[in-house]
């Protein structure tokens, strides 16, 4: 299990690199510096830009600079924006972090919150109006895009019933009362994971019903309530909860549209703007803690299920 | 009696027509979703195939019916802009008086470009990745593993992001690549370039899978040839999967396209995507909102037809697998 495990987070680490490396390249490729996207901006020198770009080092080889950001980011530091002068990278996406990771995190408990009780009720009216009503919403909110989706419920919830400020998104996280105005982004965020879920969770939940051993109880003469919750729920939900992790990243990691729609002011948007605006540092922030955080909740997929499922073994 | 000669016909056509490939066909006509799904699906390429001709107007044609002085905004009806559908401009007119009918359906033509362009690129790379993998040496599988790792834990809109920021509108100087812009064939390839990490572990496994079954080891006993093997046992079994993920593809990229096109680093203007219509056309949902519930509705057909399809084949091909 040890064993396993460090080979895991060793792998991950070498995955981690190569990330850094490919966005490195890439984000130098891009044509135009830091300095001279702002120089074209507000017309400074272009001895000024080459004194600058000096200071920070951006004239050494690029080995000698990727070198020098792997040592420092091994140091845990992130290095300076270029946009926000004298912040540093860390500081600033601390500040972006936060409104992303609570919307991501209200977006899951929505997803399994919602989507799991209305697959488990389709599986057990199978071919009921449940059964058609569950799948009608989850079709409806796989087909449409979330910024659709968004723009849906921004101009139902926000404008017709007043029920949200339009600008919800500006100081989304800084307070407890906040937080209502994550529900809309939440919901377009969620949607396709929920669709997704709801139809696992019928699935799942189908083919355990179908099963010998729920038979059995039933022959038994256990009650109808005590075999779904008892038996037959704690088995389907195997594939679900396994799903938990990748969900959780995808959400946290894929909400730039909706931040840009809400105007959420998270690490979303602020990787859009940083790409812009060539601010190396952010970037590669950006990039680095979007990579973990996928890396991670992956990793935590194949270490979890052998707890929820005993068959399954680690192998290293 | 009756229901056994009723049978017969039926069992003399199997035997006439019989195969991976037929006996499929013959489980997915017999879906009706994904039989709708799939005529709306030829439908919709059809008019995308031929939008130059379905097209009543230019999309960047202006119908602006004030001749020459100032338009005023206040009154947008008088001047031909945002018309309600009429039998002129069946989708009406958006807010430079352009025709959204064929605007949509130029847009059309740019969303099934997207999507097929990924389904090409990613079965290219995935079915070569993933058969490589599968039979090389053992440092082959892992080198190959571990590049597939890396690009399936990089952040997809990241990925699209830079790529198109490190270009621009240009590869490598060109402009224009087979008459294509070259900003478009980068989005998409962006878009393809994201999605090729499943497709590769998918056949891989199913070629790991398929050699130690029964079937292969019983060709193999009655003396196939290696390639008889690979080509008539395994190719077709691992076909299945492969080409339901691949139809799955196709609703992803068309996503992609609009949700990238809507934040402003996909398909730039005056270019008609579908997604470039939804966004275009939000600004002035209020004045005008059939402008947006078009393109969104062709949007969602596509995906939704994609989808049955998708789940119709999933069906066909593996008829052990229950919904």
């Amino acid at each position: 299990m040890a064993r396993y495990i460090i080979g895991r987070l060793l792998q991950s680490a070498a995955t981690l690199f190569f990330i850094a490396l490919i966005t490195f390249l890439m984000m130098h490729v891009v044509p135009g510096g830091p300095f001279e996207a702002m120089a074209g901006e507000r017309g400074v020198s272009t001895q000024f830009v080459a004194a600058q770009e000096s200071y920070y080092g951006l004239d050494d080889p690029l080995a000698e600079q990727f070198v020098r950001y792997l040592g420092n980011l091994a140091r845990g530091d992130l290095g300076l924006s270029f946009a926000q002068r004298g912040q540093s990278v860390t500081g600033l996406m601390l500040d972006k972090i936060w409104p992303s990771t609570l919307l991501g995190v209200m977006s899951f408990a929505l997803v399994f919150g919602l989507g799991m009780p209305l697959g488990v009720l389709a599986a057990i009216r199978r071919n009921s109006a449940w059964d058609y009503i569950s799948l009608a919403i989850s079709t409806l909110l796989a087909a449409v895009p979330a910024f659709v989706l968004a723009f849906i419920l921004l101009i139902v919830f926000a404008v017709w019933l007043g029920w949200f400020d339009v600008r919800l998104g500006k100081g989304f996280g800084d307070s407890v009362g906040s937080l209502r105005n994550g529900i809309l982004p939440a919901l377009a965020l969620g949607a396709p994971a929920m669709a997704l879920i709801s139809r696992l969770t019928r699935s799942s939940m189908l083919d355990v019903l179908d099963q010998d051993y729920i038979r059995t109880a039933r022959a038994k003469g256990l009650s109808r309530g005590g075999i779904y919750v008892r038996h037959a729920l704690r088995n389907a939900l195997i594939p679900v909860v396994t799903l938990a992790g990748p969900v959780l990243a995808a959400l946290v990691t894929g909400s730039i549209i909706v931040e840009q729609i809400f105007g959420i002011p998270g690490i979303g948007s602020a990787f859009v703007t940083s790409v812009f605006q060539r601010d190396y540092g952010m970037i590669m922030g950006t990039t680095m803690f979007y990579a973990t955080i996928i890396l991670v909740m992956n990793l935590s997929v194949d270490l979890i299920y052998p707890f929820v499922d005993p068959r399954v073994r680690l192998r290293s | 009696m009756t229901t056994i000669t009723g049978a017969l016909p039926a069992t003399v056509h199997i035997q006439a027509r019989s195969g991976f490939f037929w006996d499929a066909f013959r489980r997915m006509r017999r879906n009706r979703a994904a039989v709708v799904s799939m005529i709306v699906i030829a439908a919709l390429v059809f008019v995308a195939a031929f939008a130059d001709v379905i097209a009543p107007y230019s999309p960047a044609e202006q119908f602006l019916t004030t001749t020459g002085g100032i338009t005023d905004p206040l009154a947008p009806r008088s001047t031909g802009k945002f018309e309600r559908p009429s039998p002129e401009h069946v989708f009406g007119t958006d807010q430079l008086a352009r025709d959204v009918f064929s605007r949509t359906v130029v847009g059309l033509r740019i969303s099934l470009s997207a999507a097929f362009f990924a389904i090409i690129v990613v079965s290219v790379i995935g079915v070569l990745v993933g058969t490589v993998a599968a039979s090389g040496p053992r440092f082959v599988d892992d080198v190959l593993m571990r590049v597939t790792d890396i690009a399936f834990s990089f952040p997809d809109l990241l990925f699209i992001v830079l790529l198109r920021a490190a270009f621009g509108a240009s590869i490598f100087g060109f402009t224009h690549i087979l008459g294509i812009q070259a900003s478009l064939l980068l989005l998409f390839l962006a878009i393809a370039l994201t999605a090729w990490p499943t497709m590769a572990r998918l056949i891989r496994g199913q070629l790991l899978s398929i050699r130690e079954l029964e079937y292969t080891v019983a060709a193999q006993a009655i003396g196939a040839s290696r390639s008889r093997v690979a080509l008539r046992h395994w190719l077709p079994n691992a076909m299945g999967p492969a080409i339901v993920e691949a139809t799955f593809l196709a609703p992803r990229a068309i996503f992609a396209e609009a949700a990238l096109s809507f934040i402003g680093i996909g398909v730039s203007p005056p270019t008609p995507s579908l997604g470039v219509l939804i966004s275009e056309h939000f600004g002035w949902m209020s004045i005008n909102w059939t402008g947006v519930a078009f393109p969104t509705l062709v949007l969602a057909l596509l995906f939704l037809a994609f989808q049955f399809f998708g789940d119709g084949l999933r069906d066909a091909f593996d008829p052990r697998a229950r919904r």
